[in-house]
C-alpha cells in the first residue's frame, strides 16, 4: 500500500445538540368543542356525565361548564334514565337517586339536548368485565435523567416496583379495557426528638392516596381476532427517591422513614371499541415525549357526534362499563426479592396520622 | 509519462509468446529512442517524398539508408525487418510513400509517420492499431502530442468517414468510465461511453478536434487524423489532487447538450468538501442543496424529491437497491463518500432501464479499485473511523476494493442534555467489498457486496437494529464495437428489529424486512453517432417480513405473533432510444412495461364491500396456496424526453415520465425510522402511479463556466399510502383498515445558477414548489381533514440554496453554505380539554385536540455553514499531503424546530414549570464546531 489516507477529526467544542424550547403557537380563532365524557357501569360506582366547553390552546385551564343541558340514557329495551345537573358542579350530571346500574348485555346510549341541539353516543353494549387472576411485582430500578443547577444532565435511580396483574381473556369478555388503580404505601418512621437523650419513637401510618393512576388501556387486541393476547398489565411505582428501601419492613433501623409494602386496587374497567379507542389516544398524547421516531400527531376521536348537525364540535367518550376488582399486598424484601398476596380490601388507613408506639395489631407483616 | 514501458510486463514463459514480447519491446524501444533523441528537423513533408535515382534493383534498407541522414528524414526498423522489400527502378519518381504502400502490402509490415519526417517501420500484427495511436500521442519528453494518426495509413484515401472506438478508463487507477463523453466541436459529434467505459464514434476521416471529459475529471482535448477505422483509448486524470476546491462537473456543456433532464450529477469532490455536521460529508445532505431535494430537519433520514416521500425513492449501489439508505438517526448515509465514483440523481424522467419507485432514483457507483497500484485511505475520528483498500488483483487484470467503517459515538451522545439522547447507546458499521476482473478487451466480470448493521437504543426504552446485505455479480462483454451488454445478478436485503422494553410486562421484540432477488440483462446498441438504443429485462423476486413479534424477558406477557410473508415477483423490459433529429433537436424515447404478481400462499381479508373496509365489513378470508396468483397489477411506464437546440449553449428540454411503484413503506412519521415496514401492493394497497412533466431551459456561459437552468415541472401520484389518525402500523394483520389512498399533486419552478471555475465556484439554487394530498373512501369522517386536500408533510413552497467555495490564496480556501427554506406543515393543538379518565380525580389529566392535518407551518428553517481549509503540501508529487479543515455547522446557532408536540411533565425550570406545555425540539440548536486534520501519503 503506497498511498494511505489518515483523517483524525478533533471535536474542539462539544457542547449541547438539542434543545426543547416551550412555546405557544400561533392558531387561529376556532369555535369551543362541546366536551362530553360519560360513564355508567355495572357497580356502585357513580354513573356521572361531564359536560364544558373546550378553551383555546393559549387559554388557561379554566373550562366554562355546560348547564342546563338535558342529558338521558337509554338502552335498547326502551328504559331510560335522565342525569341531572349536581348542585355542586355545572358540569356534572348524575343520577341523583344513585339506583341505576348497566347490566352486561345491555345496549345504552348517551342522548344530550343543550338549547335544542341534539347529541348522541354511538350505542354502548356492556361487556362482561375478565376476572383479575393476581397481582405480583417485581423489583425494578428506573434511572432517568434531570439537570442540575448548571443545566447539565443528572442522571438519578430510583428502586421501585413493577405491579402486574394477571387478568383471564376468553371469550365472551371484554377485550377493551381502562385500567385505574390507587395504592396504600404502609410505612413506619422513626421520630427522633433530638437533645442530648435521643428518644426514638416509631411512627407507623399508612399514606393516604400515595399513588394513584388512570387512563392506561390495555390488554386489548381490536385487530386479533376477538382472542386477547396480552393477559398482564403493568404499572410502575416508583419511590421518587423517598421510600423505596428494600427489607425496611424488616429493620427498625434509624432510618427516617422506611416503605414496608404497598396496598394495591385495581379496577378493570370493560370498554366498547371506540371508547377504547379514545383513551388510547388520549395515553398516547399524555405519553408523547416528541422523540425522533414518535408517530405523526393525530386527532382524537370519540363516540359522540351532534345529530343536528354534524359540522358542529364536539368530542368526547361515553362508556359502559363492566368493572373488575381485586387488591393485593405487594412488598419486597433485602435481597429485592418480592411478595405479594392478594387480600380482600384495603385495611384501617391511619391517613396521615401517627401511630406512635409499637407496631398496630393489624399492621401487615409479610412472611419473608 | 512513458506509459508504454512503465506498463510492460511479462506475463507468460510460453516461448513464443516471450519472443514476440521481446520483438514487441524492441520495437517499443526503437520508438522510444527515436522519440527522445528526435530533434526539430528541416526536411519536407516525407508524404511529399519522391523516389529518385533507382537504376537498378535495390533494397529498401538501402535506399532509405542514403537518404536518412542526407535530407533528414529518419526511418526507424527492426534488423531485418525490410531484408525482403526492394525498389525498382520503375519506381523512380513515384512518392515514397505510394511505393511503401504497394510493397508492404503482402509483407505484413506498416509503418508510422511521425512528424512529417520520420517513419517507423513495424510488423502489423506486433503493433495494432491501439498500439499506433499510443506511441503516436507520445511525444519526446513523455508528453502528448497534439495530433495523432488514426489507421491504417495503406488504407489512406479509402474512407469518407471512420469508426474510432476505445476506452476512456482512470488514469490513475485503470478503472473504465461510464458516462464519459467524446465531443467531437468542429462536427458537432457526441458520443457517451457505455457502462463498460466503451466508446464507439463515427467520424470524418481528416483532422478534428476531439474533447474526451468525465465530471470529476480533467478534460482532454486530442487533435486527430482520422485515415481508417480506429481504436483509441483515452486516460483521464482527476481534475485536482489536493483537497482544494469544488468541482461540480468538468464537462461543463453536459447540461445543455444532453436530452436527460431533471438530474443531478455529483462526484465525490463535492460533496466532500461541502461544510457538514462534525466535518464528516454526507451524500444524503449534500444532495439536499440542490434544488427540488429536501430533508425533513436536521438529521431526517431520507430525502424527498419534489414532494414525494422518501420511499419513493430508489437508492441503487452498484445497481443494487437499498431499503435503509441511513446510518444513526440519519446522521450519516450508509455510503461512504470516498468509495463513489459516480452519483446520479434523477428527479424525474429517469431513464426507462430504471424502474420501481415513484419519485426518483439515486444510481450510485462505487470506484472500481485501482487495476495499477495498491492504495489506501483512512479516517480516524471523533464519531467513526474507516479504513478502505484497493488495488490490483493481478495488475491491470484485476483490482480489489475493501472498505470498513465503524462508528463509536456513545460518548458523545452522553454530552447531550437531554434525557432521552443522554440514555441513547447508538453504533454502527458497514463493510464493503468489490473485486472487479477483465477477461480480456471484452469481457469484464465484477463482484461487489455490502454489509451493514445499526444499532441503537433510544432512551434506554426501545433498542433499534437494522441490516443491510447486498451483493452482485455481474458481466459485461463488448460483442463488437456497436453492441454491448450486461449480466447480472444481485441480492438485497434489509432486516430491522425494535425491541420496546419500557414496559417489562409488555416488552417485545418486533423484526420485519424485505428480501429482493433478481437479475437484469441489458443492451446498448449504438449504431451511429447520435443513435443509441438500450433494451433490456429486469426480474426480480420479493419475500415481504411484514412483522414478526416475540415476548422479551422473562416477565413479558406478550405470546409469539407472526404475519405472514409475502411473495411476489416483478418484471419488466424496457427500450429506450436516443436519437436526433437533424442538428437541433435530440430525444430519447423509452418505453418500460413492467407486471407484478403477488404469489401465495396468501391469507387475504374479505369484506362486504371494498369501498367501506372496516371491523363491521369484514365477512372472512380466502386462502391462496403456494404458487397462486393473489393479485396482478402492470402498465406501460413512458420516459420521452427531448432536447432542441437554442444557440450554441443553450437548450429547451422537455420531458414525461411515467414510474409505478409496488412496494410501500408503512409509517406515519415523517423521517424514515426503523420500525417502518415495506409491504407488497396487493388487493386493497394499489400500487403508486407517478405522472410527471417537465420544462427546463439551460444556458452556459464562458465556456460552460457558468451554468444556469430553470425547471419547471407537474406530477401527479395516484395511490399514495396515508394513514388514519391513530392508526396502528405494526403488527396489523388488517392494515387496510387503517390507511387511505391519496393522490399526490406537486408543481413547482426550480432555478440553478453554478459556478465552475475560478477562484469563486459554487451554485445558488431556489425552487418554489408546493405538494398537496388528497384522500378519498366512502367513509367521510375517515378522510383527513375530511378529504379536502391538504399539503404534504414536504409541503416547503421557498428552498434556497447557496454553496461557494472561495480560493483565498494557493493554501487557503473557504466555504460557507447558507440554507433558507419555508417550514414544513405542521398539525397544532388548538383547543384544551379536560379529562375525567380517573375516577379518583375529578379531572386527571388535561388533553389538547389537533388542528386539521398540517394546517399549520413550523417556523422557517435556515442555517449557514461555513468551514476553512489550510493546506499545507502545496507540491505535486509530495509523498505525504496534509491539510487542516475548520468547520462551524449552524454558525448561529439557529433553533431550527424539528418537530412539535404537546407533553405532560413533571414541572422544571426547562418546562417553565408547566404540568403541560407545547414544545419545540430542535434537534441541533447551537453552532458545532469541528477541526479535522487530515495526512494522505
Amino acid at each position: 500500500m503506497r498511498r494511505i489516507k489518515i483523517i483524525f477529526s478533533v471535536i474542539v467544542i462539544l457542547v449541547t445538540f438539542s434543545c426543547y424550547d416551550v412555546t405557544l403557537p400561533d392558531i387561529d380563532e376556532t369555535d369551543p368543542y362541546l366536551v362530553v365524557e360519560g360513564k355508567i357501569t355495572t357497580n356502585s360506582t357513580v354513573h356521572s356525565v361531564h359536560l364544558c366547553n373546550s378553551r383555546s390552546f393559549d387559554y388557561g385551564f379554566v373550562f366554562p361548564a355546560v348547564s342546563n343541558a338535558f342529558v338521558q340514557v337509554y338502552d335498547n329495551e326502551g328504559n331510560s334514565v335522565i342525569f341531572h345537573e349536581s348542585d355542586f358542579e355545572g358540569w356534572y350530571y348524575t343520577d341523583p337517586k344513585d339506583e341505576f346500574r348497566a347490566e352486561i348485555g345491555k345496549t345504552y346510549t348517551l342522548h344530550i339536548v343543550i338549547e335544542g341541539v341534539v347529541y348522541e353516543s354511538i350505542p354502548q353494549t356492556v361487556v362482561e368485565s375478565a376476572e383479575i387472576k393476581n397481582i405480583y411485582c417485581e423489583y425494578d430500578r428506573e434511572t432517568f435523567v434531570t439537570e442540575d443547577a448548571y443545566g447539565d444532565p443528572w442522571p438519578i435511580t430510583n428502586d421501585g416496583i413493577n405491579i402486574i396483574a394477571e387478568t383471564d381473556g376468553i371469550l365472551p369478555h371484554s377485550n377493551f379495557y381502562l385500567y385505574s388503580w390507587l395504592g396504600f404505601e404502609q410505612h413506619h418512621s422513626v421520630l427522633d426528638y433530638g437533645g442530648p437523650n435521643f428518644l426514638h419513637l416509631y411512627c407507623h401510618r399508612r399514606l393516604h392516596a400515595k399513588y394513584q393512576g388512570g387512563l392506561v388501556t390495555g390488554n386489548a387486541d381490536e385487530y386479533g381476532n376477538y382472542e386477547m393476547r396480552n393477559k398482564k398489565i403493568l404499572f410502575i411505582v416508583t419511590d421518587d427517591m423517598l421510600d423505596f428501601i428494600p427489607g425496611a419492613a424488616d429493620s427498625m433501623e434509624l432510618i427516617s422513614t422506611q416503605f414496608q409494602g404497598l396496598f394495591f386496587e385495581l379496577n378493570q374497567w370493560s370498554l366498547s371499541a371506540d371508547a377504547f379507542e379514545f383513551y388510547k389516544g388520549a395515553e398516547e398524547q399524555l405519553n408523547a415525549g416528541g422523540r425522533l421516531f414518535d408517530p405523526a400527531i393525530s386527532q382524537l376521536t370519540g363516540n359522540i357526534f351532534c345529530k343536528s348537525d354534524l359540522t358542529m364540535n364536539v368530542l368526547g367518550v361515553f362508556y359502559a362499563a363492566d368493572i373488575s376488582v381485586k387488591h393485593a399486598y405487594l412488598y419486597i424484601n433485602l435481597e429485592n426479592e418480592t411478595y405479594s398476596e392478594l387480600i380482600d380490601g384495603f385495611p384501617n388507613l391511619y391517613l396521615d396520622s401517627c401511630y406512635v408506639g409499637s407496631r398496630p395489631q393489624d399492621w401487615y407483616v409479610p412472611p419473608i | 509519462m512513458h506509459t508504454f514501458l512503465q506498463c510492460e510486463v511479462l506475463q507468460s514463459v510460453d516461448f513464443l509468446m516471450l519472443q514476440r514480447r521481446l520483438n514487441l519491446i524492441l520495437i517499443k524501444s526503437v520508438v522510444f529512442w527515436f522519440l527522445l533523441l528526435s530533434g526539430d528537423l528541416h526536411a519536407q513533408d516525407i508524404n511529399s517524398l519522391r523516389l529518385s535515382g533507382i537504376k537498378e534493383k535495390v533494397s529498401a534498407e538501402q535506399y532509405i539508408s542514403n537518404i536518412d541522414k542526407s535530407l533528414g528524414y529518419r526511418f526507424f526498423y527492426a534488423d531485418g525487418l525490410l531484408s525482403n522489400v526492394y525498389f525498382n527502378e520503375s519506381d523512380s519518381g513515384k512518392l515514397l510513400i505510394d511505393v511503401l504502400n504497394e510493397k508492404l502490402a503482402d509483407k505484413g509490415i506498416t509503418y508510422l509517420i511521425y512528424k512529417e519526417t520520420n517513419i517507423v517501420f513495424v510488423k502489423r500484427e506486433q503493433l495494432d492499431l491501439r498500439d499506433r495511436a499510443r506511441y503516436a500521442q507520445i511525444d519526446e519528453n513523455g508528453g502528448y502530442y497534439s495530433t495523432v494518426d488514426i489507421g491504417d495509413p495503406m488504407l489512406a484515401g479509402k474512407y469518407k468517414t471512420a469508426t474510432l472506438k476505445g476506452f476512456i478508463r482512470n488514469g490513475k487507477t485503470g478503472e473504465p468510465l461510464p458516462g464519459a463523453v467524446i465531443y467531437i466541436e468542429d462536427a458537432d459529434i457526441g458520443a457517451v461511453t457505455d457502462f463498460a467505459g466503451f466508446y464507439n464514434v463515427q467520424l470524418p476521416v481528416g483532422k478534428s478536434v476531439i474533447i474526451f471529459s468525465y465530471v470529476g475529471f480533467e478534460e482532454r482535448e486530442i487533435k486527430m487524423n482520422m485515415i481508417s477505422p480506429g481504436e483509441f483509448d483515452v486516460e483521464l486524470f482527476e481534475s485536482t489532487i489536493a483537497i482544494d476546491q469544488v468541482v461540480i462537473t468538468s464537462n461543463s456543456d453536459a447540461n445543455v447538450t444532453s436530452t436527460e433532464i431533471s438530474i443531478i450529477r455529483l462526484d465525490a469532490k463535492t460533496i466532500n468538501n461541502i461544510p457538514l455536521l462534525m466535518g464528516e460529508p454526507d451524500l444524503m445532505k449534500a444532495m439536499t442543496l440542490l434544488p427540488g431535494i429536501q430533508s425533513a430537519g436536521d438529521l431526517a433520514s431520507g430525502f424527498n424529491v419534489r414532494g414525494g416521500s422518501a420511499d419513493q425513492n430508489l437508492v441503487l449501489l452498484d445497481d443494487v437497491p437499498v431499503y435503509n439508505s441511513n446510518h444513526l438517526f440519519g446522521m450519516y448515509s450508509v455510503i461512504d463518500t470516498r468509495i463513489i465514483k459516480n452519483l446520479e440523481l434523477y428527479k424525474g424522467g429517469a431513464p426507462a432501464r430504471f424502474g420501481g419507485r415513484a419519485s426518483s432514483v439515486m444510481d450510485v457507483e462505487l470506484d472500481e479499485g485501482n487495476y495499477k497500484k495498491f492504495e489506501g485511505n483512512g479516517a480516524l475520528g471523533i464519531f467513526s473511523s474507516k479504513l478502505s483498500l484497493q488495488g490490483p488483483i493481478k495488475k491491470e487484470k484485476s483490482s480489489f476494493v475493501i472498505g470498513v467503517r465503524m462508528t463509536y459515538s456513545d460518548w458523545i451522545l452522553m454530552k447531550v442534555p437531554d434525557m432521552d439522547i443522554y440514555k441513547s447507546r447508538a453504533s454502527f458499521y458497514d463493510f464493503n467489498t468489490k473485486l472487479n476482473f477483465i477477461l480480456n478487451h471484452k469481457n469484464r466480470v465484477s463482484f461487489f457486496s455490502y454489509l451493514s448493521t445499526d444499532h441503537f437504543n433510544l432512551a434506554g426504552e426501545t433498542d433499534y437494529r437494522y441490516t443491510n446485505r447486498l451483493g452482485s455479480l455481474k458481466w459485461n462483454q463488448i460483442a463488437n464495437e456497436k453492441l454491448t451488454y450486461s449480466l447480472s445478478v444481485f441480492a438485497s436485503n434489509y432486516q430491522s428489529e425494535a425491541t420496546d422494553i419500557e414496559n417489562v410486562a409488555n416488552a417485545s421484540t418486533v423484526t420485519s424486512g424485505i428480501t429482493q432477488t433478481g437479475t437484469k440483462f441489458r443492451l446498448l446498441f449504438m449504431p451511429g453517432n447520435k443513435h443509441s438504443v438500450d433494451g433490456g429485462l429486469d426480474v426480480n423476486y420479493f419475500i415481504f417480513s411484514p412483522g414478526e413479534k416475540k415476548p422479551y424477558g422473562s416477565v413479558s406477557s406478550v405470546g409469539n405473533e407472526k404475519l405472514e410473508n409475502e411473495q411476489s415477483v416483478q418484471a419488466a423490459a424496457y427500450i429506450q432510444d436516443v436519437f436526433s433529429l437533424g442538428s437541433i433537436i435530440s430525444v430519447s424515447a423509452g418505453l418500460r412495461y413492467s407486471q407484478y404478481l403477488l404469489l401465495g400462499p396468501a391469507q387475504v381479508n374479505i369484506y362486504e364491500n371494498e369501498e367501506e373496509i372496516s371491523a363491521e365489513t369484514f365477512t372472512g378470508t380466502d386462502e391462496f396456496s403456494s404458487g397462486d396468483i393473489v393479485k396482478t397489477y402492470g402498465g406501460f411506464e413512458p420516459r420521452v424526453s427531448a432536447r432542441i437546440n437554442v444557440g450554441a449553449s443553450s437548450s429547451l428540454k422537455l420531458g414525461y415520465s411515467r414510474n409505478i411503484q409496488y412496494l410501500h413503506i408503512l409509517s406515519n412519521s415523517t423521517v424514515v425510522i426503523p420500525t417502518d415496514t415495506w409491504i407488497s401492493s396487493n388487493t386493497y394497497i394499489k400500487p403508486a402511479v407517478s405522472d410527471q412533466v417537465v420544462m427546463g431551459f439551460f444556458r452556459n456561459y464562458h465556456k460552460g463556466g457558468i451554468e444556469t437552468s430553470v425547471e419547471l415541472y407537474y406530477k401527479i401520484t395516484e395511490n399514495v399510502l396515508e394513514f388514519k389518525d391513530g392508526a396502528q402500523l405494526v403488527m396489523n394483520e388488517y392494515i387496510e383498515r387503517d390507511i387511505l389512498s391519496a393522490a399526490l399533486q406537486a408543481y413547482g419552478i426550480e432555478f440553478l445558477l453554478r459556478k465552475n471555475s475560478g477562484r469563486l465556484t459554487g451554485w445558488l439554487s431556489y425552487a418554489y414548489s408546493r405538494s398537496f394530498l388528497t384522500t378519498s373512501g366512502a367513509v367521510t369522517e375517515e378522510l383527513i381533514n375530511d378529504g379536502r386536500k391538504f399539503p404534504s408533510n414536504y409541503d416547503k413552497p421557498h428552498d434556497l440554496s447557496l454553496v461557494s467555495t472561495f480560493k483565498i490564496s494557493r493554501r487557503f480556501t473557504v466555504s460557507a453554505t447558507f440554507l433558507y427554506s419555508t417550514g414544513r406543515p405542521a398539525t397544532f393543538p388548538e383547543s384544551k380539554i379536560p379529562i375525567f379518565g380517573n375516577p379518583y380525580s375529578i379531572s386527571a389529566d388535561h388533553l389538547v385536540q389537533y388542528s386539521d392535518r398540517n394546517k399549520y407551518r413550523m417556523k422557517d428553517y435556515h442555517r449557514m455553514d461555513i468551514s476553512l481549509i489550510w493546506d499545507t503540501s502545496l507540491k505535486k508529487n509530495k509523498k505525504i499531503y496534509t491539510s487542516w479543515i475548520l468547520s462551524i455547522y449552524n454558525v448561529y446557532g439557529r433553533k431550527n424546530v424539528y418537530t412539535n408536540f404537546y407533553k405532560k411533565e413533571i414541572p422544571n425550570r426547562r418546562n417553565d414549570y408547566r404540568k403541560y406545555a407545547f414544545y419545540e425540539l430542535s434537534v441541533i440548536g447551537i453552532p458545532i464546531p469541528s477541526l479535522t486534520y487530515s495526512i494522505r501519503f
